[in-house]
């Protein structure tokens, strides 16, 4: 299972389709737009000052880059909805390259602060140096960070992770933590379902409608199975959260 | 701030101003809109706290499926504000109370 489509991440053969060649990247920085899907949205086109990206009358077109108009500028990275866009730049050093990418999380780092630098699926590829974050007001909230990674990564580093792994809640609504999930599937609980029962994580608002996968891909990494090998939640009807009243039949025809 | 020319929803159509209270505060809105646009608008972006933590939560899919914008409307606990529409009179009160762990 793999691809854009199917986890919300580019699969290899998806991110190669858009690198641009080497050479261009030794030549100095690149724009590198990884929008894979036909979705109705064109903003990229007019953010660039130099008429480097077309999309077209058609907005549902997939973005091309002319490779030889691109200055490199990165103004689109901020301007893109679906934070698809990045930078990179292999002609500042023989060993280093740099990433930029839009970063829309708190705590922002500080410029020499070693990082981990993460993959589009969000797993560790390497530590990395920041050089930059950019918050001025033409980002309009969006913070732009620029890494030092070694060359051999560029088209790997995608954002980076300040927050210490465990941290992260798994579970919006029940603010269930990663660490809590995963010591729960150590303690036994080897379903979904056996995990909602120790931690409440499914057991909100939502109904389990993000945590879910995550769960079932903690739960696979801990026991060495394939997520798609993990039991699904139990689902009841109904799909969308309704109101007793409305299942009930309102009080206006009954 | 609102939308007024959308590339591919055209511009925004002339409302009708209701009022809504919030919190006891009686603010403007158009009719229709989401509640959380009618909110966002004021500049309020803090729409509950969670229960466990008791960290702030606002619109963050505003598309009714995450539930951060829950509040309740007219004595309806939990209604997701970015996809319920405004009516005249609503009574929304946010959950500021959260919890302490």
């Amino acid at each position: 299972m793999e691809g854009v489509k199917l986890t919300g991440a580019l699969s290899a053969a998806e991110a190669a389709s858009v690198f641009p060649p080497n050479e261009r990247a030794e030549r100095g920085p690149v724009a590198v737009i990884e929008c894979v899907q036909q979705i109705p949205c064109n903003p990229c086109e007019k953010a660039c000052p130099f008429g480097a990206i077309e999309v077209g009358p058609d907005i549902t077109n997939l973005p091309r880059l002319d490779l030889d108009k691109c200055q490199g500028c990165g103004l689109c990275l901020s301007k893109c909805p679906g934070l698809a866009i990045f930078l990179v730049d292999a002609s500042k050093s023989a060993t280093e390259a740099l990433v930029m990418f839009p970063y829309e999380y708190l705590p922002l780092p500080a410029a020499d602060e070693i990082v981990d630098g993460v993959d589009r699926t969000g797993r560790f590829v390497t530590k990395a140096r920041v050089v930059k974050v950019d918050t001025g007001a033409q980002r309009e909230g969006t913070a732009i960070v620029t890494l030092a990674v070694p060359k051999q990564y560029m088209h790997d580093v995608r954002s980076m992770r300040l927050v210490a792994p465990g941290e992260v809640f798994l579970c919006r609504c029940c603010e269930v933590s990663e660490t809590e999930v995963r010591q729960a599937v150590r303690e036994g609980a080897k379903t979904v379902v056996a995990v909602k029962m120790r931690t409440r994580a499914g057991m909100g608002l939502c109904q389990g409608r993000t945590c879910r996968r995550l769960i079932s891909r903690v739960i696979a990494e801990e026991t060495g199975q394939s997520p798609a090998d993990i039991l699904p939640p139990t689902s009841r009807a109904p799909v969308r959260t309704l109101s007793l009243e409305a299942l009930a039949g309102g009080d206006d025809n009954e | 701030m609102r939308v007024e020319k959308h590339p591919v929803l055209g511009d925004r159509k002339v409302g009708r101003m209701v009022t809504i209270s919030v919190d006891g505060a009686e603010i403007e809105a158009v009719e229709g809109e989401p509640i959380a646009a009618a909110l966002l608008a004021q500049g309020m972006i803090v729409m509950r706290k969670t229960p466990r933590f008791g960290e702030p939560r606002g619109v963050f899919c505003g598309i009714g499926r995450c539930t951060d914008c829950a509040m309740t409307v007219d004595g309806v606990p939990n209604v997701r504000t970015c996809v319920t529409p405004v009516k005249a009179g609503m009574v929304i009160t946010s959950n500021l109370k959260g919890g302490g762990e």
